[in-house]
Parts: structure tokens; sequence; C-alpha cells
């Protein structure tokens, strides 16, 4: 078993090296979809096994005794569910990439595959490891290899300026991660998981707060909760579609993996103090993301970039329900309904890796139809790639959250939580009604992505292409995903609930909301809606909707459409991007600014403060580049001058090396 | 779940929203001061469109089924609606079930416009969410108000809750502010204009006609009368009668009496522009959050 996870890594590894050397296209695909394919078997089987019960899996690489860590292939419940989702979506991205990256002709398929690759091993490793120095070692390595992708086409200024924003505010979050892990690593004298949980718990309570907001700050950047994720709806877009669903789909999940690992066990029974306001504090951030995600991707006509914006908001529903989790968790008698959310939490984890990578894969396929993301300029598209119209169909409305796909699934349960929880305390009623008003904007940006795009007239310009088999092929897998999780959501939240460790039918049996609404009788309610009654029940009423409809024995005849009488070309009958909801948008700042809070002055300017481009990360980065650029003028090109730089930089580290062990 | 009561709710729904809809004309007509349709002219118009031909004007598959999709899910959300045969059907959560089928009915009315290619049904259709983003929070938040109250998330515990309980000041609120979302929600004046459908709620619809146009004016009626049997049997119970029979007549009875009011407000409003009536949601919105409120400190 454990060999199978090694196994799973070393063809990540190999599958690199040999993806890398090859020189076309087609051949660096498939080769690389080989190697990924047979590393997400053996990772799968390892997977299901420790899901299934068969206890965590463990097996020792090395182990540095000197500063109490070990590098071990360590795989528990939570760890082996992320697996899953890292290596089946993965997978998906790069049976994608076979066709799609076709339209990179002049750039190196070798390159491209190797960082793919790196980029995989990176994340799945990050489930895999059970020690915070290797964790921020992978961590790195998936950053890293992430940069390179997103800065594919590093040709294009933005797409370079984008990497650049994205390499910087991450990594200024993995230093936090770095400096946190090693303050605990001097109050235990170990980097591993248990030993920090415990470190954290024994802490004083100053200490165990800066060392969480470190850990939350890194985790909410990486997830791109809002202010922090800034980097997020930059550099999505600017890497190749393959790649954003990956980001999009998997890598940003990563982030609720570590606040996950932190606060795992924190706030449970006998946890040190002070958890509500954590958990009040994911949450807000949780909700605040959602909102301003929700309502930016509305405005938003660059498909790419609605869907960044998208991913935003969704992520802010994950912390929504981590949040409540963590407020509860411990507390006597409220067990069930953090497990609730924590259960809403992880299945959105879930389903948003689904339908955001088939969504990422559905821009993806409008780029490499019509060469361009502007919403404006394209149209009609189901008529070219009717299967992808279909995938990206069941993805919109997975994505709002319409019953019965499987983002009306974790949707539900974080809902349920969110109200139950807001009887406990009452500001997570609020969130609850942000997150319906969020759910509904979502439902409007989802129209407008999927209805200029895939239907209507077709744009004016060149024939838009057909697009490969391949592409289809993984969005239509990944739909299907969708819908087969949202018709038998019982059956993927028993998985979700056993990589929390928990059984799901413990939680029924407590009336799923602890106590709070039970079916008359006592029985055991049915929590979990049935999808399956209300498909046939809806499918009924259809087919009661075509009797009716054919009482009259209707004759069908093909009209042109009706525009008030004249006649126009079918490029000016097209109701572009720009169009929908601008009397919403104009309105919207408006009812922002009237909510009846005092009159402050600057309160006109709310909207430019939350603008953190303009204020914050391009000082930043332009002080960055002051700094650096100041660095290199002592680049004078003698070799001589650099053995000094050396000899003086090796003398600081060891310095530095010597006080720590000392 | 109740067949019985999921049987009488789709009659109610099939057979007695065009009776509604009949006598909102007939009051619209009287307060103009003319003579007006008879009460049935509303099903005589669905039976006339169901003999017309059915129109295409394109071949999409969507925008072919898509009226049936809105039936059919507006139908299933009447199935969960309390209608007084019983309080509901007690299928657990079904508060988030009932608020996304009649997502769902709204997002197929919008996909089956765009289809059509034609940009007034677009316009209609992105008309038809805003209207949903300034509508829905306020009936989110006056069901929430319920759900706190009754502390469940179960329409029949909700409808019940005024009997068990007795009247409470954030119920009111939260009736009222429904009530005055329920204009919007009935797609009526001030926020549309029956005379003129076809540029405005009916701008979704335009490229509709017969069989299937019958099919969504049947789908739009049932939802007014789902959005007023909840504020009916949630936030105005009285008075609990004991044979389910005369509940059922009592709440229709009510349901008529709200139809009335809003016809009389429709008759005397002008219309408002999109932005207007965002406006106008707006404050409604902190009428029904100030009833959230109330509610969260048990008042």
């Amino acid at each position: 078993m454990v060999g199978s996870l090694e196994m799973a890594f070393a063809l990540l590894l190999v599958g690199a090296v040999v993806s890398g050397m090859m020189r076309s296209w087609r051949s660096a695909g498939v080769t690389a979809t080989v190697f990924v394919g047979l590393a997400t078997v053996f990772a799968w089987l390892a997977g299901w096994k420790v899901l299934l019960g068969g206890g965590p899996a463990y097996g020792l690489m090395f182990r540095l005794p000197t500063l109490g860590s070990e590098l071990a292939v360590s795989l528990d419940p939570l760890g082996a569910g992320f697996l899953l989702v890292i290596t089946g979506v993965s997978l998906a991205a790069v049976v994608y990439s076979i066709g799609y990256m076709g339209i990179y002709r002049d750039k190196s398929p070798g390159t491209f595959y190797a960082l793919l690759l790196l980029f995989i091993a990176g994340m799945a490793g990050v489930a895999c490891v059970a020690d915070w120095l290797f964790f921020i070692v992978l961590w790195e390595l998936m950053t890293l290899a992430s940069y390179f992708l997103v800065t594919f086409e590093r040709d294009d200024p933005a797409v370079a300026r984008a990497g650049f924003k994205y390499f910087v505010m991450t990594h200024v979050a993995s230093a936090g991660l770095l400096v946190a892990a090693i303050v605990l690593w001097r109050l235990t004298g170990s980097f591993a998981f248990d030993a920090h949980k415990a470190g954290l718990m024994a802490a004083s309570s100053s200490i165990r707060n800066v060392v969480l907001a470190l850990y939350f700050i890194a985790f909410a950047t990486k997830a791109g909760i809002y202010p922090f994720g800034d980097w997020l709806p930059d550099a999505h877009p600017a890497a190749p579609s393959g790649v954003s669903a990956i980001l999009s789909g998997v890598m940003i999940k990563l982030g609720a993996y570590g606040v996950l690992r932190v606060f795992w066990g924190l706030s449970g029974a006998g946890g040190p103090g002070g958890m509500m306001t954590w958990g009040v504090i994911v949450a807000s951030f949780g909700v605040l993301s959602a909102f301003v995600g929700g309502l930016t991707a509305m405005r938003e006509n660059d498909a790419k970039r609605l869907l960044a914006y998208s991913s935003i908001s969704q992520t802010g529903y994950i912390f929504l329900a981590l949040g409540i989790w963590i407020t509860f968790a411990g507390r006597g008698g409220l067990e069930s309904l953090a497990l609730l959310a924590l259960l809403g939490a992880g299945f959105h984890i879930l389903n948003d890796a689904i339908y955001k990578s088939l969504l990422f894969m559905s821009a993806g396929s409008i780029l490499y139809s019509t060469g361009t993301r502007d919403l404006n300029n394209v149209g009609g598209l189901s008529r070219v790639m009717p299967v992808a119209a279909a995938a990206g169909l069941v993805g919109v409305l997975s994505l709002s959250g319409l019953p019965p796909t499987n983002g009306f699934a974790s949707k539900w349960v974080i809902y349920q939580a969110s109200i139950s929880g807001g009887f406990q305390f009452s500001p997570f009623i609020a969130a609850a009604v942000v997150a319906f008003f969020v759910s509904l904007s979502t439902l409007a940006y989802s129209m407008k992505f999927f209805c200029t795009s895939f239907l209507g007239p077709s744009a004016a310009g060149p024939e838009p292409k057909p697009i490969p088999g391949t592409m289809s092929f993984a969005q239509a897998v990944l739909a299907f995903a969708c819908l087969a999780i949202g018709l038998a959501p019982l059956w993927a939240m028993r998985l979700v609930s056993s990589a929390f460790g928990s059984s799901l039918p413990s939680i029924y049996r407590n009336g799923f909301l602890g106590g709070m609404s039970t079916l008359p009788g006592g029985a055991e309610a049915p929590a979990a809606w049935s999808p399956i009654a209300a498909v046939v029940v809806l499918l009924v009423c259809f087919a009661l909707a075509q009797i009716i409809r054919g009482l009259g024995r209707p004759s069908a005849r093909s009209v042109p459409g009706w525009y008030g009488g004249e006649e126009h070309e079918e490029n000016d009958l097209r109701f572009r991007a720009r169009g929908f909801y601008s009397p919403f948008n104009e309105a919207f700042p408006k009812v922002y600014l009237h909510v009846p809070v005092p009159r402050l002055p600057g309160l006109g300017r709310l909207r430019s403060a939350f603008d953190l481009d303009t204020w914050f990360y391009n000082p930043l980065v332009r002080a960055g580049e002051r700094a650096v650029n100041k660095v290199s003028r002592s680049h004078v090109g003698i070799p001589q001058l650099y053995m000094i730089w050396q000899v003086a930089g090796m003398v600081l580290v060891i310095t530095i090396l010597f006080l720590i062990v000392r | 779940m109740h067949a019985g009561t999921i049987a009488i709710n789709g009659l109610i729904a099939l057979l007695l929203a065009p009776l509604f809809d009949g006598v909102t004309r007939k009051v619209r007509a009287i307060v103009h001061s003319r003579k007006g349709p008879p009460l049935t002219q509303t099903y005589m118009d669905i039976l006339k469109l169901l003999g017309k031909e059915d129109l295409r004007c394109t071949t999409s598959a969507i925008f072919r089924f898509a009226p049936a999709a809105t039936f059919a899910s507006f139908l299933l959300v009447a199935f969960l609606t309390p209608m007084g045969a019983s309080p509901g059907t007690g299928m657990s959560g079904d508060m988030i079930v009932w608020i996304y089928f009649l997502t769902f009915g709204a997002a197929a009315m919008i996909l089956m416009a765009s289809a059509s290619g034609n940009p007034f049904a677009k316009m209609g259709g992105a008309r038809e969410i805003m209207l949903l983003l300034s509508v829905e929070p306020i009936v989110v938040a006056s069901l929430i108000t319920a759900a706190v109250k009754s502390r469940s998330l179960l329409l029949s515990d909700m409808s019940t809750h005024n009997f068990t309980a007795g009247p409470s000041v954030s119920m009111a609120v939260a009736g009222v502010a429904l009530f005055l979302a329920l204009q919007a929600t009935l797609g009526r004046l001030p926020f549309d204009i029956a005379e003129a459908e076809s540029e405005l709620v009916g701008g979704a619809l335009v490229e509709q006609g017969g069989p299937n146009l019958a099919l969504l004016k049947m789908a739009l009626l049932m939802r007014q009368a789902i959005y007023t049997y909840i504020l009916v049997q949630i936030f105005i119970p009285w008075p609990a009668l004991s044979p389910w029979p005369l509940m059922l007549v009592s709440s229709a009875v009510k349901v008529a009496v709200l139809f009335v009011l809003a016809a009389v407000i429709e008759a005397v409003s002008p219309r408002l522009r999109i932005d207007q009536a965002m406006t106008y949601m707006s404050r409604v919105l902190f009428v029904a959050l100030a009833a959230l409120a109330f509610a969260m400190i048990g008042v």
C-alpha cells in the first residue's frame, strides 16, 4: 500500500523527466497522460484504502535528527481525500491539455509537461506529508512550478506582471508559514504535525494567536480569500487553460487543506480557548470573499477573469463553512452542528474542484476555438462544440448551485450549517442571508458566461474552429461527475465524512441538525434531500407539461426571429456581455453605500479602497523592483567580487545556523 | 411524503392559478371603469394558445424544451408549498429546496431567452435575473425569520409556528416585507406592465408562441400563486380551521384577497424603471433584515 503511494510519486517524477525530453506537443502530451494516469491509479489505490478504514499509510524516507524532522510518505484520511481530488482533477486537466496545447506551436512542450508533472507531484506531496518542514518544501515546489506555468506565455508583458504579482504575494505568505513553523519548532524541537499541535495547545495565548494568524494569512493567500488572494484574478487567466483548471480546481483548495490541518483537533474538547473568535474570523473572511468575488464576477467580461473571481467567491463559501466548524467544534452538544459545517466545507471543496476545473476548460475551449476570451466577441458556440456546450451547461448549473447538480448538494449542507449555527450564534444568520444573495449573483454571472458564449447568434469575425476530442472528453467526464455526485450525494458525503474520520450515519441518527429538526415520529431523518426522487418528480412534471403542450396537436413551423419588424445582420442581433446587468452594476455601488451607517466623508471612496492594486500591491512591487535594481548594480561582472560575496554569504549563513542550533 | 397533499397542491396550482389571474384582471378593469373580461378569460387564453401553431425561430433544443422545464420546476415547487391541505411535505430542509427550484425555473427561462437569439429576449432574461437579485433576498430573509422563530428549516414547522406560538413582532414585520416584495414577485405593476409584456417581463418570452407560450404563462401564474400561498400560510395563517377542506378554502380566499389588493395597487401605480425598482427593493430589504434582527433578539 505504501509502495503504491511511493510508486505514484516515482511515476510523476519519472514522467516529468521523460515528457520533458519530448519534442512534439502530441507525443509529450500522450506520454504525460500515461504517466499521470498510472500515478493516479496508484494514488487512488492507496487513497481508497486509507479512506475505507485501512489505517493511515506511512513510509519513512529519511530523517533529519538535528532538526527533529523527517521526510515520510504519510497519508491519513484527510490527506487521502485531498489526494484523490488532486490526482483525479489533474488527470482530467492533463488529458485536456493534449488537444489544447496545440495552440502553442512555437513553445517547448518538454518544459511545459515537465513543470506540469512537477506541479502535480508537489500538490500530491503536500497532501502526503505529516511534517511541517517538508510540507513547506513541497508547498514551495508547488508554488514555483505553478509560477513557471502561469508565466508560460511570458512574452506577453501582462502575463509576466501577473506572474510576478503571484510570485511576490505567495512568497510573502510562505515566509509567514516558515516563521510560524520555526516558532513552533523552537517550542517543541520537532516539525511533526502532532508535535506542533501539542505545542500550539501548550503555548501562551499570545504566541498561539500570532502563529495562528500567520498560518491563516498564508493559507488564505493561497486559497484566494479576499483581500489576501488578490493575485488570483490576474494569475489564473494568464495560465494556459489546462493549468488554470488545476490552479482553480485544486491548488487553491490546498489553502483550505492548510486551514483544516492547523485547526484540526485544536478546537476540539479540551482545546485552548479563543477558538470561537478564530472561527468567526475565518467565517467573516469567507463571507466577505464570497460577496466581493460574486459581485465583481458579475461585472467581468473576460471569460477566465470572470471564473477567477468566481473561484474567490466559492472559496469564500468553503471558508464560511470552515469558520462555523471551528466555532462550534468541541462545544458541548453542538458537535453534530460542527460536523455538519465540516462536511459542508469538505463536500464543497470536492464539488468546486470538479465544476470549476470543468468551467475553466470551457473557457479554454472558447479561447481555443475563437482566439479570444472576451465574452463581448463570442457567441453561438454550441453549434461548433455541442459536447463542450452541454458540459458547460452542467458546469454553470452546478456553479450556481441549482438542483439536481453537485453544487446544490454541498450548498444545501452549508446553508443548513450556517442557519442552524445562527440559532446558536446569531451573526451566522446574517452570513446565511449574504450567502443566499451571493448564490443569486452566482446564477447571474454563470448565465452571462454561458449565454453569451454558447447561445445566440454567432459573432462576426473568423469562423470558430472545432475543438479536439480530448478536450471534449475531459469536459464530458467532469460534467458526468457533477451530475453523478448531484444525484447521489449521500454516497459522496459518506466519502467526505470518512476523510474527516467520522461516519455519516451517526450524524443522521442525531437528527442531522443536533436534535433541532427531527422528523415526526423521531425516525432517522432522511436529512440528505433525495435528488433522485426530486428528479423523478421533475421528469413526471416535465412529461405532464409535454402532454399539455401536445393537447391541441400543434403543427411546428420554422420562422425568422422578430425584431420589431426590421431586418438586421446576424452580428447586430447579439446582446453583448457588457449589456448584461448594467443597471444593476451601475446601481450597486449606490446600494452598497446606502447601508445605513453614519455618513463619513470618505465613504464614497470605499470602493477605491477595496482596489488593493493601486495603493498596496503596485507600490509594493515597484519598491521590490527598485530594491532589485539597487542590488543588481553590485553585479559588475568581476568574478573575484562574486567570490567575496559568496564567502561573506556563507559566513552569514553559518553564523545564523550556529546561533539557532547552539 | 403525502401523496394526497401533492395531488391537491398540484390541482390548486394548475387549475386555480388562472382564476386568481382572472380576478386580478377583473379588479383592474373595475378600477379603470371598464367592464373587463370574464373571470374565466385566462383559462380561455391558455386554451386558445394550446391550439395554435408551434413557431420556432431557432433549432436549439434549449429553446424547445425550456418552457416545459420551467413549468415542471414550478409545479414541483407547488408540491412543496403549504397550501392548506396539510402543513407541508416534511421533507427535511425543504425551504432551501423550495427556493432553489424556483430559481431553477427562472434559470430555464433565462437560458430559453438567450437561446432564442433575440436581443429583446436576452434583455428580458437579464432583467429577470436583476429582479431575482433584488427580490429573492427579501423572500429569503423573511423565510429565514420564520426559520429562526420556529427553529426549523421545514416549511411545515414554519406554517404552524404562528398557531403554536402566537403572533410576534418579527413575524409581522417579515410578513409586511414579503407583501411589499410581492408586487415584484407577481411580476405586476409598478414593476411591470401587462399591456406591454412583450418588451418587459414578457421580453424573455418574446419569441415564444402557441403551446410553449401557454406552458410559460401557466408556469408564471403558478409562481404567482406559490409566492402568495407562502405569504398567507406562513405569515397570516389564521384562523386555524380543523377539517382540512375548510382550511383549504379559507387559504384560497385569503390568497384571492391578496391578489385583489395587488391588482388595486397595480391599477393605481405608475410603472417603475428597473433601477427605481431596485432602489425600492433595497429599502424593502432593510424591512426584511429588521424582521430578521427582531427574530434574533427573540421578539
